[in-house]
């Protein structure tokens, strides 16, 4: 606990406190936006920039943004999403409906059910790119099942590094899965949110130099994960009398064993699944 | 020799005696709490009584063994005998001073022998049975000895009467006692038949042994005129009772009607059974000893203890003290333990204010006041009629609302229905579920910072209140009167909600959003749909004109807004339209034939609902063997229930998602019915909706369908589009400049996906910067912005387009002169992606191509 305290950084990559979602306020008010008035949306950016974190606490924003919001966040990685059937049990699950509400034939009905009982049925994929990896299993009629839904009381958010007509395969004749989602970006932080946040005043720890600051800055680049882990490192480092050079160098071994790259900035144009 | 003891060792001494005494005292009071603990239970709390003491463990074995019942029976043996003696005392007094002669020797006689035989019950069937069993066989052996004896001069005969009798009652009275939880048992008549028969059959043994045994005496005093009527009288008030006492245990187990008569019936049976034959044959001491042996030594006691009448004034008048008590402030919970629901299992009839008690105790803490209705549903199964008249109330009370905040908060207040597996009254439930609904909107309501969304929230949740306050109009009864109240209230708070918010709006700066894409706008957001009037036109002109009724084909690009049409023709069309719509992309309708039927029959139930037919759906387990032969009985049905000027407008949405894979395919077989019904269903009316043409999707269409009459939606037409920009809802508070109102219709060419996309990113933009008039630049930048935002449906025109396509695409956009391929061209044109002059359709577009896809 302790531990906890004196580095209050998220280093695993993914927030699970809401509060801890720095800045995004503009990717927020859209999705809060499309939330209200229905539309289903594909949050795209490259890898560690925070698009699993927004969307896991959109489960929390949504409630908070309108209280009638059931909200199923599935995680498309885990062992329990790996088929159609797991799918749509985990998500009725998360609705508060039975399993029987969750088989295929059912899903439509309960989803339209729900609506109508006043109720905004939001469904949050995360790592959609997964389950198009698996086409012997979520087959074109499963994409097309899922835009049915979406067209007739479902809300889809998801969240890719590549845009969905990339991902899903084209599949004339009928309307493609992919066209009725809106397209939100998400990427680095802009200088200014990225310095909020390196002097974002945190229990515990205390204020970075001025130096300090300088060097997470310019080594991070506005990637959110590499100003966490710079972060991190150089309080570390500050408080094991190591040197500001040793806790960049420690910052960058880390960020090039997750991402494969050197320069953070460079993630950003990594679009590969 | 006189020992005598020094001072210390007469203080040792007194010290144990009163040691010794203390602890005789000490046992004493510990067994008379025991006994109180041990009666407490038996008379006021029976199953808890069985669960404790005896009943039966989990493997079915008894919890006590007969050695350790026959202990239990011992230890309240003295209270048994105490209890015997003075009920054959008071019997005693009673029949003498009533001028019936009674023998006090052979009555402890009976008594004696009633105990032993209560004693050998109880050993047998249980103690609590043995316990009441001696204390009443006791009684009944000894009054029946006692008055038979004394009433016929030591005729031996009546004597064996009296023990064939309190035997008898006896037997019954443990057979009630063992088999009071399969009496409480709605369900089970069975016992309780049984119960009845038992008593018939041993009135009828009673009375064969009182006709024969006198015979084989001369002592029998025979006085048929003086003894009939008395007798007659006397028996028959006993078989009342008898017949009463089944009768009341049928009523309160099978209902208050049925027990009524079956108690009136059994009375007159019973009356007969036991006086008429005996006071005409025998006369008057032979019939009265009969009679009111068994009236005394069965009725009244069965009424007494089993129904414990004897309790119900006590039970009374701590009820309304109770309720008194719980009305001082918070003071409810606390006067609950003076309820005698709280304490008394065996209460068989209506206690008043229990259920208005236990609302005080939910209103002064639900937790504990929920906890208690619990208690009473689990271990007071008489009172179950008062969980459900509470719950009721509680119902009723958790809709009471004085603000908005309240009425949000009423779908928490309502958790509980949804988990209850107490029955609540239909209307009751039915009523919920729409008073939850509104709830739900004012939450939304309470928790959005848009105006707009308040505005829309609101508004559904008024339009849903008066829905229901006709619905209540209706309908009698005491419960839809308090809705109805219940929801004037809710009306009132509402109303004033929209004038507060109303005149907010026309102060504030934020201008309503209500543009929308990505997803086809519902028949409630009538407003932001605009045009199509002459679509719908076209489809009833279609439909009314023609001599035999057409196939239509709805087509158009995507995202031209086919499926908004489809969602507002129950609007656009009349009343004589019943429009069914179905998502063929639906992947629970494209599992198989059985399911595209099951799903049609669904919208098709739904949709005639919107037109006040009211048909039940086909159930899914009816069409696994023959799908087509049972959905068309089904129509047929259907068809003879319409009212004649009707007709189903069957709408397959994504038309081309039921594409057969081969000749084989089910789609085939569903193609073939469609087409058949075509033919020979006229009320029936087909039409699909896609992007693609017949001809575009192969033989397989156009051999079904070749006369099939294309309805092409294109763009909306421009006055249409200035209508939706500049007053898409009465509260709109933008405005444009002319430039940039031009420029809207002219970058969209009012596609509409894009002039909801551009118009939505606008309005974003403008309350970004707080204006209210937007310019061209304005424009310009909402367009770039849906550039982002409407990608999708960007990139799908772009991949749609083919290779050759793309080609043709980019070279417009870099204003080179395109490639000739025909194929192409025709397929651009056709989806309205370039226009006869070989331009792009929509400048946006070739924006798009040029700033994102021109290499």
């Amino acid at each position: 606990m302790e531990s906890e305290l004196k580095y209050p950084f998220w280093l695993s990559g993914l927030i699970t406190d809401p509060a801890q979602v720095f800045d995004r306020e503009r990717a927020k008010a859209r999705l809060r936006l499309y939330l209200s008035k229905g539309i289903s949306c594909q949050i795209v950016g490259p890898p560690s920039i925070g698009k699993s974190s927004l969307l896991y606490n959109l489960q929390h924003f949504a409630r908070e943004w309108d209280p009638t919001a059931k909200v199923a966040y599935l995680d498309l990685q885990s062992a329990e999403c790996w088929t159609v059937s797991d799918v749509y049990t985990k998500a009725a699950e998360a609705w508060g409906v039975g399993e029987r509400h969750a088989k295929e034939e059912a899903i439509s009905r309960t989803v339209k059910e729900l609506s109508k009982g006043g109720l905004r049925v939001v469904l949050c994929l995360d790592e959609f790119a997964r389950i198009v990896r698996r086409p012997d299993e979520f087959t074109i009629d499963f994409f097309l099942g899922l835009r049915s839904l979406g067209q007739s009381g479902l809300t889809i958010f998801t969240s890719t590094r590549q845009v969905l007509h990339e991902l899903i395969p084209s599949y004339n004749p009928t309307s493609p899965f992919f066209n009725i989602f809106a397209l939100l970006r998400i990427g680095l932080f802009s200088d200014e949110d990225a310095a909020a946040f390196v002097d974002a005043p945190r229990e515990g720890v205390p204020p970075y130099s001025r130096e300090e600051k300088s060097a997470i800055l310019s080594f991070a680049k506005g990637h959110p994960l590499a100003l966490q882990i710079a972060c991190f490192n150089v309080l570390f480092a500050k408080q094991n009398g190591e040197s500001l050079a040793t806790a960049l160098e420690m910052a960058n071994e880390d960020m090039q064993a997750r991402l494969g790259k050197n320069d953070p900035e460079n993630i950003q144009g990594s679009t590969a699944e | 020799v006189k020992v005598t003891l020094s001072p210390a060792q007469n203080h040792h001494r007194a010290l144990l005696n009163r040691a010794a005494v203390n602890k005789v005292i000490s046992m004493l009071r510990d067994y008379f709490l025991w006994s109180l603990e041990q009666f407490y239970l038996m008379f006021f709390w029976p199953s808890k009584f069985r669960n404790t003491v005896e009943g039966v463990e989990q493997q079915g074995q008894r919890k006590l063994s007969y050695r350790q019942r026959f202990r239990y029976l011992l230890k309240l043996f003295p209270w048994t005998l105490l209890f015997s003696l003075i009920c054959n005392l008071i019997l005693g007094f009673l029949c003498e001073a009533s001028g019936v002669p009674y023998l006090w020797l052979p009555s402890w006689g009976g008594v004696l022998f009633g105990l032993i035989c209560g004693t050998v019950l109880g050993v047998v069937i249980g103690v609590a049975t043995g316990f009441a069993a001696s204390i009443s066989s006791s009684g009944v052996l000894g009054i029946s000895a006692g008055v038979g004896i004394g009433t016929s001069l030591n005729n031996w005969a009546f004597f064996i009467i009296g023990v064939l009798g309190g035997l008898g009652a006896v037997v019954l009275f443990g057979l009630a006692v063992r088999n009071k939880r399969f009496l409480v048992d709605r369900e089970s008549v069975v016992p309780v038949i049984v119960l009845a028969l038992t008593i018939a059959a041993l009135a009828s043994t009673g009375l064969a042994i009182a006709i024969f045994a006198p015979t084989a005496s001369s002592h029998v005093p025979v006085d048929v005129s003086k003894g009939r009527a008395i007798s007659v009288g006397v028996a028959a008030v006993s078989g009342v009772m008898t017949g009463l006492s089944c009768g009341a245990i049928l009523g309160l187990t099978r209902g208050l009607l049925f027990g009524f008569a079956f108690g009136i019936s059994m009375s007159v049976a019973g009356a007969l059974a036991f006086g008429l034959p005996g006071g005409m044959i025998y006369g008057a001491e032979l019939g009265k000893a009969v009679g009111v042996g068994f009236l005394l030594g069965f009725s009244v006691p069965l009424w007494l203890t089993y129904f414990r009448v004897v309790m119900y004034p006590i039970d009374l008048a701590f009820s309304v003290f109770s309720y008194l008590k719980g009305q001082q402030p918070n003071g409810a919970l606390n006067a609950w333990r003076w309820c005698p629901v709280a304490w008394n299992e065996v209460i068989w009839l209506p206690l008043p204010f229990v259920s208005k008690l236990l609302l005080l105790c939910v209103k002064e803490d639900r937790k504990r006041g929920f906890d208690l209705l619990t208690f009473i549903g689990a271990e007071r199964p008489l009172q179950r009629r008062v969980v459900r008249a509470t719950l009721n109330d509680i119902a009723v009370n958790s809709l009471e609302v004085d603000s908005l905040p309240d009425i949000a908060d009423v779908t928490k207040r309502l958790d509980w229905t949804s988990n209850s597996r107490t029955e609540l009254p239909p209307i009751l439930m039915a009523s919920i579920a729409r008073f939850e609904r509104i709830s739900r909107q004012a939450e939304q309501y309470l928790s959005s910072l848009n105006e707009y969304q308040k505005r829309i929230s609101l508004g559904q949740a008024i339009e849903e209140l008066e829905s229901l306050q006709l619905s209540l109009i209706g309908s009698d009864g005491d419960i839809p009167t308090q809705l109805l109240l219940v929801a004037n209230r809710w009306h009132g708070v509402l109303q004033a909600e929209r004038v507060r918010l109303h005149a907010q709006i026309q102060i504030s700066d934020e201008i309503p959003n209500p543009f929308v894409f990505g997803r086809p706008i519902d028949q409630t957001e009538q407003n932001i749909f605009m045009g199509r009037q002459d679509i719908a036109r076209l489809i009833e002109a279609s439909i009314l004109g023609a001599a035999q009724t057409p196939t239509l084909l709805l087509q158009g690009a995507r995202r031209m807004g086919k499926t908004s049409i489809l969602k507002q023709l129950p609007r656009l069309l009349g009343p004589n339209f019943a429009p069914i719509i179905l998502d063929c992309q639906d992947s629970a309708a494209r599992g198989s034939v059985t399911s595209f039927l099951y799903h049609l029959s669904l919208a098709i139930t739904e949709g005639v609902q919107q037109r006040r037919l009211n048909i039940k759906e086909l159930q899914r387990e009816k069409m696994d063997n023959e799908p087509f032969e049972v959905f068309d009985d089904w129509l047929r049905k259907l068809e003879r229930e319409m009212p004649k000027d009707m007709r189903l407008l069957l709408c397959l949405d994504e038309y081309e998602a039921l594409q057969p894979q081969t000749e084989k395919s089910w789609e085939c077989d569903l193609l073939d019915t469609l087409r058949h019904w075509i033919q020979f269903r006229p009320r029936i009316v087909l039409m699909f909706s896609g992007a693609r043409t017949f001809p575009e999707m192969g033989a397989v269409w156009t051999g079904r369908f070749i006369n099939a009459r294309r309805v092409r939606v294109s763009f909306l037409k421009p006055e249409d589009v200035i209508t939706l920009l500049t007053k898409p809802i009465p509260d709109f508070n933008m405005t444009y400049t002319p430039e940039a109102l031009n420029k809207l219709i002219t970058a969209t060419n009012c596609q509409p996906f894009l002039t909801q996309a551009v118009a939505f990113e606008l309005v974003q933009l403008m309350n970004d910067s707080k204006r209210k008039e937007a310019g061209v630049s304005d424009v310009n930048a909402a367009v770039s912005f849906a550039f982002e935002s409407a990608d999708a449906y960007l990139s799908n025109v772009w991949s749609d387009a083919g290779e050759q396509g793309r080609m043709i695409l980019r070279a417009i956009a870099n204003g080179d002169d395109p490639p000739y391929i025909p194929d192409s061209l025709a397929w651009l044109r056709n989806h309205d992606v370039i226009n006869q002059e070989g331009c792009f359709a929509v400048p946006m577009v070739e924006q798009w191509v040029r700033e994102y896809k021109s290499n």
